[in-house]
C-alpha cells in the first residue's frame, strides 16, 4: 500500500517533530514539516501532499491566510486541510465534533492515537 | 376706650336682682338677667356675657347643675362665674369652687367687693385670652406641626401648620384621636398602644409615621413628643412636634437608589473588566501552554510506542501523559470560564436536563460506588434556560458531590416548586450528598474564583464560580449548606417560566 504524504505546517518545531515520529512509525505515512508558513506553501505546491495539518496561530502568517492561499492555487486547492488549534473550549469540542465553521480541526493537545485516526478519516475518499 | 363689658345675672329674688342690675349698670356694665334658673343656659348662650353672677340656691333647677352645664359646654366654659348664695357652708363653697366658680359671695355681701371681684375676673379672663391668642399666634407661625393631646389621646389643640398639611380644619378633628383620622387602618392599634404605654416612657420621645391627609395624600412626619405635667408631676398633656419629612425621605430614597445603581454599575464594570482581563490571560495561557502540552503528549506517546514491551518505562511515560492531560483540562476550564458563550434560551422542564447531566457522569459515579436517589414530581413547571449551560451547572455539582465521597455514598436530587412571599414562583433543585462536607471557614469561599481544595487533582477552582454565574444569569440563586462529616447540600432556585394557569 502506498504511503500517504502528510505536510505539517506549524511553527512549533518540536510538535511537528514528534508528530512526524508518531505518524511515520505506523509505516503508513511519510511526513514533511515546515515551521514557516511561506515555506509550507512552497512544499505543498511542489510535493502535493495527500493532507495538510495546518496550525491556525502562527507568527508572520496565520493558518487562515495559508489556507486561502492554498485554496486559490489550482495545484493545491484539492488537498484536504485539518487545522490545528490550541484555542478550543470543551463545549465546542463536544458540540462541533471537530468542526468549527464547517472546517475540520483538531484541538491541541491531541494524543497520537486520536491524531492518526482523524487523519485516516479525512483520507477516506469522498469524506473530504 | 374699651368695649362695654357684659354681665349676666341669675337670681330668683326679684328685689336682689333689681338692685344688683341697677348697681352694675351704674358701674358701666351691660346687664341681662333672669330669675328663672331654667333659662340661664339658653340666655347665656345668646348674650355671650363676659361674666356670670349666679345664685346657687334657686327653685327648680339647682344652681350647681346650671354651673355644671355651663362649664361642660365648650361655648360657655370660658366664662367666669361668680357664685352668690345664702348658703355659707364650707361644703357648698368647696363644691362651687370645684365646679370652676372663680369667687363665692355669701348674702349679704359688700357690692364694692363684688365689683372689684367682677372687674378682676374679667381682666384675668381677658389676660388669659390674650395670652392664649399670643401663644396661638406663635404656634401658628411655626413651620413645624404642633399637636396637643389630652390623657386619652384626643387632640385638644393644634396649630395652623397642621391644618395646612392635613387639609382638616381644627373643628373637624377636635377631641378625636390622631390615629383614628391620620393613620392607615393597620397602624392604628399599634399607635394607640404606643400612646397608652407612653406615660411610663421617657420624654422627649421621637418617632416617625405616615399621615393620610384629607385628600388622601401621604406625608411622612418625624415626631418629637414632650409631656406637660401638673404642678404635682402628673402628665396632663402630650405635645407632639412634627416635621414633614416627606420630601426629605423621597430625596433620601432617590439618593439611595442612585447610589445603589452606581454601586451595581461599578461592580459590574469591575467585574467585566476583570472578566476581560481573565479572558485575555486565558487565551494567552491557553496558547502558550497547550502547545508545549501538545509536544509533551506527542512525545510521550512516541516514547510509549518505543518502550511498549518495557513496563518499567511505559508507566513513567503514561504518568507524564496523564499530567499533561490534567493541565489541559485546567486550561480548558479557564477558557470556558472566561469566554461569554452565545446562549440559546429555551423553555424546558428540569428533570430531563438533570437526567442528561447524570448520564454524562454515570461512569464516574459507578466507579466510585455512588448511588442516585431521585425525587422528581410527575409535573414540574418549565424554566427558561440555556440547556447546555444548565447541564454544566448540574455536572459541576454532581462531580463535586462524587469527589466529596471517595468511598462511595448517596446523592439525592429533589426537585419541587416553591413560592416566595413576593409571589415569585421558583423551581428548586436540591442536591445533597453524604460526603465529607466543607469546612465551615471554607463555605463562604467556595464561590470565589480560583478557590479550590482539590488543586492536586487538577481543579482550577472555577467550577462553582462558573456554576454561580450561570445560575445568576438565569435569574436564579444558589446556596450551599454543609456539615463536615455529614455532607453538603446545594440548593438552586430558578424562576419558573410559564404563567400561573
Amino acid at each position: 500500500m502506498a504511503k500517504h504524504t502528510i505536510l505539517i505546517i506549524d511553527d512549533e518545531e518540536d510538535f511537528s517533530y514528534f508528530v512526524k515520529l508518531n505518524l511515520e512509525k505506523t509505516k503508513e505515512f511519510e511526513v514533511l514539516t515546515a515551521s514557516d508558513p511561506e515555506n509550507g506553501i512552497n512544499i505543498a505546491k511542489t510535493a502535493r501532499p495527500d493532507l495538510i495539518l495546518l496550525d491556525i496561530m502562527m507568527p508572520k502568517m496565520g493558518g487562515d491566510d495559508v489556507a486561502s492561499y492554498l485554496l486559490d492555487d489550482p495545484k493545491t486547492k484539492d488537498i484536504p486541510i485539518i487545522f490545528l488549534t490550541a484555542l478550543v473550549r470543551k463545549n465546542e469540542e463536544q458540540e462541533g465534533e471537530g468542526e468549527i465553521g464547517g472546517r475540520t480541526y483538531i484541538s491541541k493537545p491531541v494524543t497520537a492515537a486520536e491524531l492518526i485516526s482523524r487523519i485516516k478519516m479525512a483520507l477516506i475518499p469522498g469524506i473530504w | 376706650m374699651s368695649e362695654q363689658k357684659k354681665v349676666f345675672v341669675a337670681d330668683d329674688d326679684p328685689t336682689a336682682l333689681f338692685s344688683l342690675k341697677e348697681l352694675l349698670s351704674k358701674s358701666g356694665f351691660l346687664v341681662e338677667s333672669t330669675d328663672s334658673p331654667g333659662e340661664v343656659v339658653a340666655r347665656v348662650n345668646n348674650f355671650k356675657p363676659h361674666l356670670i353672677l349666679l345664685d346657687l340656691v334657686m327653685p327648680g333647677l339647682d344652681g350647681f347643675t346650671v354651673c355644671e352645664t355651663l362649664q361642660g359646654d365648650k361655648k360657655t366654659r370660658g366664662i367666669p362665674i361668680i357664685a352668690i348664695s345664702g348658703l355659707a357652708g364650707y361644703a357648698d363653697m368647696e363644691r362651687a369652687y370645684n365646679l370652676g366658680v372663680v369667687a363665692y359671695f355669701t348674702k349679704p355681701y359688700d357690692f364694692q367687693k363684688l365689683l372689684k371681684e367682677i372687674n378682676s375676673a374679667i381682666a384675668y379672663k381677658e389676660a388669659l385670652q390674650e395670652e392664649r391668642n399670643f401663644i396661638s399666634a406663635v404656634l401658628d407661625t411655626a413651620g413645624a406641626l404642633i399637636v396637643v393631646l389630652d390623657r386619652q389621646g384626643r387632640i385638644v389643640r393644634w396649630n395652623a401648620a397642621c391644618e395646612l398639611i392635613t387639609g382638616y380644619a381644627f373643628q373637624e378633628i377636635e377631641n378625636k384621636c390622631p390615629w383614628d383620622i391620620f393613620l392607615k387602618p393597620q397602624e392604628k392599634e399599634e399607635a394607640r398602644a404606643a400612646f397608652e404605654n407612653s406615660y411610663s416612657g421617657q420624654f422627649p420621645r421621637k418617632s416617625e409615621n405616615c399621615w393620610i391627609t384629607k385628600n388622601g395624600a401621604l406625608r411622612t412626619i418625624a415626631w418629637s413628643d414632650t409631656a406637660l405635667t401638673d404642678s404635682d408631676g402628673t402628665i396632663k398633656n402630650i405635645v407632639s412636634t412634627g416635621i414633614d419629612i416627606t420630601e426629605r425621605t423621597l430625596a433620601e430614597e432617590r439618593l439611595q437608589d442612585a447610589y445603589d445603581e452606581l454601586r451595581r454599575a461599578q461592580i459590574q464594570l469591575v467585574q467585566s473588566a476583570k472578566m476581560a482581563a481573565i479572558g485575555r490571560i486565558a487565551n494567552w495561557v491557553a496558547h502558550e501552554i497547550k502547545n508545549p502540552l501538545a509536544i509533551i503528549i506527542q512525545g510521550t506517546d512516541y516514547l510509549k510506542s518505543q518502550v511498549a514491551s518495557e513496563p518499567a518505562l511505559r508507566e513513567p511515560a503514561q504518568r507524564i501523559t496523564d499530567a499533561a492531560l490534567r493541565a489541559d483540562r485546567i486550561v480548558k476550564d479557564l477558557l470556558n470560564f472566561s469566554r461569554q458563550s452565545t446562549s440559546s434560551q429555551e423553555e424546558k422542564e428540569i428533570p430531563p436536563v438533570i437526567e442528561e447531566s447524570l448520564s454524562l457522569v454515570e461512569h464516574q459515579m459507578s466507579l466510585r460506588n455512588v448511588q442516585i436517589l431521585r425525587e422528581f414530581p410527575s409535573y414540574t413547571p418549565k424554566v427558561k434556560m440555556d440547556v447546555n449551560q444548565m447541564k454544566q451547572v448540574f455536572i459541576n455539582i454532581l462531580i463535586n458531590a462524587v469527589e466529596a465521597m471517595p468511598g462511595g455514598g448517596k446523592i439525592s436530587i429533589v426537585v419541587g416548586e416553591t413560592k416566595e412571599e413576593t409571589g415569585r414562583r421558583n423551581l428548586e433543585i436540591v442536591f445533597s450528598d453524604t460526603g465529607e462536607g466543607i469546612l465551615e471557614e471554607n463555605i463562604p469561599k467556595v464561590f470565589e474564583t480560583f478557590f479550590s481544595t482539590k488543586k492536586k487533582e487538577g481543579s482550577a477552582g472555577l467550577g462553582l464560580p462558573i456554576t454561580k454565574e450561570i445560575v445568576e444569569k438565569h435569574g436564579g440563586r444558589i446556596m450551599i449548606e454543609s456539615k463536615t462529616g455529614k455532607g453538603t447540600s446545594v440548593r438552586i432556585k430558578l424562576p419558573v417560566a410559564e404563567p400561573l394557569t
